[in-house]
């Protein structure tokens, strides 16, 4: 049994009226692949967005390796090794693919304020690694052609890989991945599957939002289902679509 | 003693409803397009101008001049929306700010050349012997101010309440896709809350104009105080700008009349910047204001 | 917010020829007034720069620059003129007041996602401007300050249009070194990233509220240089130039020119502070005109003559070549 790396424990959030999540619980163990399913609407990005420090969770709590992490923003949450991606793309449009990339490394590599302004030697030699770093990933990913070109003049599947590839460069402990599948095509699809579980063998623990089922199921160790806010399920991916409350919100009534 | 806080009190309240009317204007044309319009002043300005002209100059009466103001300067208003917002699209917040400031300059620079540098005298409504009421000198004036932004305030809020286009504005504030798609002619309506918001703004100026003179100039401080008006009573609420406008006059004719006269002007952005800092969303704002 | 085009190299050869030209325009442009305007688009260049970084590199805006500008200005103004301070002291005064005072400010109006910054900074803007008014024992209210001792360095005083129009280049060009290098680096990447998709940058470990604050307080230093400069050169000062008009002024030159380069501002600050010169051609409706060209340049070029000129050019040599 491998050691607990996220605690979510009786998370909730509401907006004014609205409870987006409801009471969730879950562990994320290490070097597993996990996967949250569920309908439009059913709380899987906000939940992802309470994990990632982005939401502020109304109640609950939240465990990184044990620590407390319940309050932390974002950047801080980034800067101990949760990284992420985002439902709709979140690259910086107006930077090249490698500068995106470089983004994900300065979380831990970078020059000093004043070696930058003045330029002194290690600022050289700490931009140089950086970018080296920096490449090593794009060609993980089979992209590092296409390291100067602008993002925002990528074609979409390419870009997903970019983010991908900027999300790896923060050499994650836990990799959020918000609907990862969408928008690609079959070909693209499988590289990503092949690519997921690359991660997974290096060492990184992966929690994903999918809608694809047949990635879902073929990926994931486990999964929890969302409905309304609320977990209904959590098993493997074969108890899950048997599970009767499942196969109800998928499907409707009868 | 009471004839003293009463005279500051009235004074509150003069420049008060100014302010609540200049911050209905922003309010509408907020909800309407998501601007904030820097030009507002100059709407108040030119109602203050047009009257004089009207006025002084061809010897109308009173109230003809007054309904001919509004219109002019409504005319006006539509013509900035068409020829400024409009093609301005999907601009991003910093050029349309940009672009309502260059409005704002170049109503100013047309109104030094039209009607000069120097302050005009604007007739009063009904004289001018002050009306005595508790040991207070009332201007009677003032009661005009009040009562003509009184009514502006209750025809705006009609307005969006009962007719079909205030509704249909509303529709635009919160959904403009889907107003859209109901058949709701924003455009039109965009152009409406602009001759709305300069029709009032006019209103408000043509009526203080007899109290201070009038000049090119005297739109901008009050566009920006009706500006911190809003922000006090939560931009993009009408009851908000309304209740904000009378607060923040009254307590600027208290604070110049018992803190301090030379700093009046201050009063209004400190409360500005107390309001961003503690409640940025104002008393009546809508909505969480999203904290990163 | 765009890329900023051409790798650092191009960044060096462009400084370069500018130094090159300002050595042309220095050598022969003899009457004082002309150069009096090259000084004084120097001394505004510096302050749109920093202005620059906060609009282009970290998306925000800011309505009250002009208070930053008339701090470095006063303070340089007073210290000097009423307790004999070394000028250059005062200047670092100056940039020490401002770095408090875009702390308090930005503190508090940079925690809010959206344009708060501008409404603060418009307040805090014009609340200074009536301090400057109304302080008047210090500041010698609305009538202003006279007599601000000229800088020295050495036993040279800088007293001529020539040596300061050196002078304020001179500074320029350091800026904008140090300007080239913060935005090629670590940092500047995160500026960009923050200004591009703060959600994005957050997930990124950039504390984009502290990297605000950092850019904001940047910027206002450069605006309170440029106003000791601006001091110690017209030798006289009042609250009028310190304004919300002056603020506007910064705010356009930045857009004008381009808000996603550094030239930009350079560009911008030439253009509008010498379009005046060309206007009084049009005497009375100089304002008119200023007005007209701010609207017009922003529909059809919003962002900014650099870009959009870039643009155009990409345009017609597509046109060219599609036969």
């Amino acid at each position: 049994m491998s050691e607990v790396l996220l605690n979510v424990k009786n998370i909730s959030k509401r907006f004014g009226g609205l409870i987006a999540v409801d009471d969730i619980s879950f562990y994320v163990r290490a070097g597993q692949i996990k996967a949250i399913i569920g309908p439009n609407g059913s709380g899987k990005t906000t939940l992802f967005n309470l994990i990632s420090g982005h939401y502020q969770p109304t109640s609950g709590s939240l465990y990184f390796y044990g620590f407390n992490i319940t309050k932390w923003p974002a950047w801080k949450s980034a800067s101990v090794g949760i990284a992420r991606t985002f439902q709709n793309l979140a690259l910086f449009t107006n930077m090249s693919v490698i500068d995106n990339v470089l983004m994900g490394v300065h979380i831990h590599t970078k020059a000093g304020f004043l070696s930058s302004l003045f330029r002194f030697p290690t600022f050289f030699k700490k931009e140089k690694e950086a970018r080296d770093f920096a490449l090593e990933k794009l060609s993980l990913l089979g992209i590092s052609d296409i390291a100067d070109k602008k993002c925002g003049d990528l074609p979409f599947g390419l870009q997903r890989l970019v983010e991908m590839a900027r999300a790896l460069a923060a050499e994650p402990r836990l990799l959020l991945l918000d609907e990862p599948a969408s928008g690609l095509d079959i070909h693209d699809r499988n590289r990503l599957c092949e690519i997921i579980r690359q991660i997974r063998d290096e060492g990184i623990t992966i929690l994903m939002v999918e809608h694809d089922m047949n990635i879902t199921m073929s990926l994931a160790e486990e999964v929890i289902v969302l409905d309304s806010g609320k977990k209904i399920c959590e098993g493997s991916p074969k108890e899950v679509q048997r599970d009767p409350e499942v196969i109800r919100i998928y499907l409707g009534e009868g | 003693m009471i004839g003293q806080i009463l005279q500051f009190l009235f004074s509150g309240l003069t420049n008060g409803a100014v302010y609540a009317v200049i911050a209905l204007g922003f309010t509408i044309i907020y909800n309407a397009t998501d601007v904030i319009n820097f030009a507002q002043g100059e709407f108040v300005m030119l109602g203050a101008m047009f009257m004089y002209t009207f006025v002084h100059f061809l010897s109308w009466p009173v109230p003809i001049s007054f309904v001919a103001t509004i219109i002019c300067v409504a005319i006006i208003g539509m013509l900035v929306e068409f020829f400024t917002i409009r093609p301005a699209k999907n601009a991003d917040i910093i050029s349309l700010i940009i672009i309502t400031i260059g409005v704002s300059i170049f109503l100013r620079g047309v109104a030094m050349m039209v009607w000069g540098k120097n302050p005009v005298a604007v007739p009063p409504f009904t004289g001018s012997t002050p009306i005595v009421f508790m040991g207070a000198a009332i201007d009677p004036q003032i009661i005009w101010v009040l009562v003509i932004t009184l009514i502006a305030m209750i025809f705006t809020q009609w307005f969006f309440k009962y007719t079909i286009w205030g509704k249909a504005m509303r529709a635009c504030a919160v959904n403009k896709k889907a107003a859209k798609l109901v058949g709701i002619k924003v455009e039109r309506l965009v152009s409406l809350s602009f001759a709305l918001s300069a029709g009032i703004s006019a209103a408000a100026g043509a009526v203080m104009a007899p109290i201070t003179f009038a000049s090119y100039d005297m739109g901008t401080m009050l566009g920006l105080k009706g500006f911190c008006a809003a922000v006090l009573g939560g931009l993009g609420s009408g009851i908000g700008s309304i209740l904000g406008g009378f607060i923040l006059g009254i307590l600027e004719a208290f604070g110049a009349g018992y803190i301090s006269s030379s700093y009046k002007d201050a009063f209004a952005f400190l409360i500005l910047l107390i309001v961003l800092f503690l409640k940025p969303q104002g008393l009546l704002g809508q909505g969480e204001v999203d904290k990163l | 917010m765009n890329i900023q085009f051409g790798s650092i190299k191009y960044q060096y050869i462009g400084l370069f020829l500018l130094a090159i030209l300002l050595s042309f325009i220095g050598l022969f442009v003899k009457n004082d007034y002309y150069l009096n305007i090259f000084v004084l688009i120097g001394i505004q260049a510096i302050a749109v720069l920093g202005l620059s970084l906060l609009m282009g590199y970290a998306g925000q805006v800011s309505l009250g620059h002009a208070a930053f500008y008339g701090l470095g200005a006063y303070a340089s103004g007073i210290l000097t003129l009423h307790y004999g301070f070394n000028p250059y002291l005062a200047m670092l005064c100056g940039i020490a007041i401002s770095a408090v005072m875009a702390l308090i400010v930005g503190l508090p109006a940079l925690r809010l996602k959206g344009h708060y910054l501008a409404m603060a900074t418009l307040g805090f803007g014009i609340i200074i401007n009536i301090c400057f008014k109304e302080m008047a024992s210090l500041t010698g209210g609305p009538s202003g300050l006279v007599g601000i001792p000229m800088l020295k360095l050495f036993n040279f005083t800088f007293d001529t249009s020539i040596s300061y129009f050196c002078l304020v280049w001179a500074v320029f060009i350091i800026l904008m070194l140090l300007s080239i290098h913060l935005v090629n680096s670590p940092f500047g990447r995160a500026f960009r990233a923050l200004g591009s998709n703060e959600a994005a940058a957050q997930a990124m470990g950039v504390n984009t509220h502290i990297a605000k604050l950092i850019v904001f307080i940047i910027s206002a230093i450069y605006a309170s240089l440029a106003g000791s400069l601006y001091a110690h050169f017209v030798t006289f000062i009042s609250p009028a130039s310190f304004g919300f008009i002056c603020s506007i002024k910064m705010v356009t030159m930045v857009a004008i020119g381009g808000m996603g380069t550094l030239w930009g501002a350079l560009l911008g600050t030439s253009i509008l502070v010498s379009l005046p010169e060309f206007l009084t051609v049009f005497s009375d409706y100089d304002v008119l005109v200023y007005g007209l060209i701010l609207i017009v340049v922003m529909i059809f070029m919003p962002e900014g003559i650099i870009q959009g000129s870039l643009k155009l050019f990409r345009r017609f040599r597509y046109k060219e070549t599609n036969v």
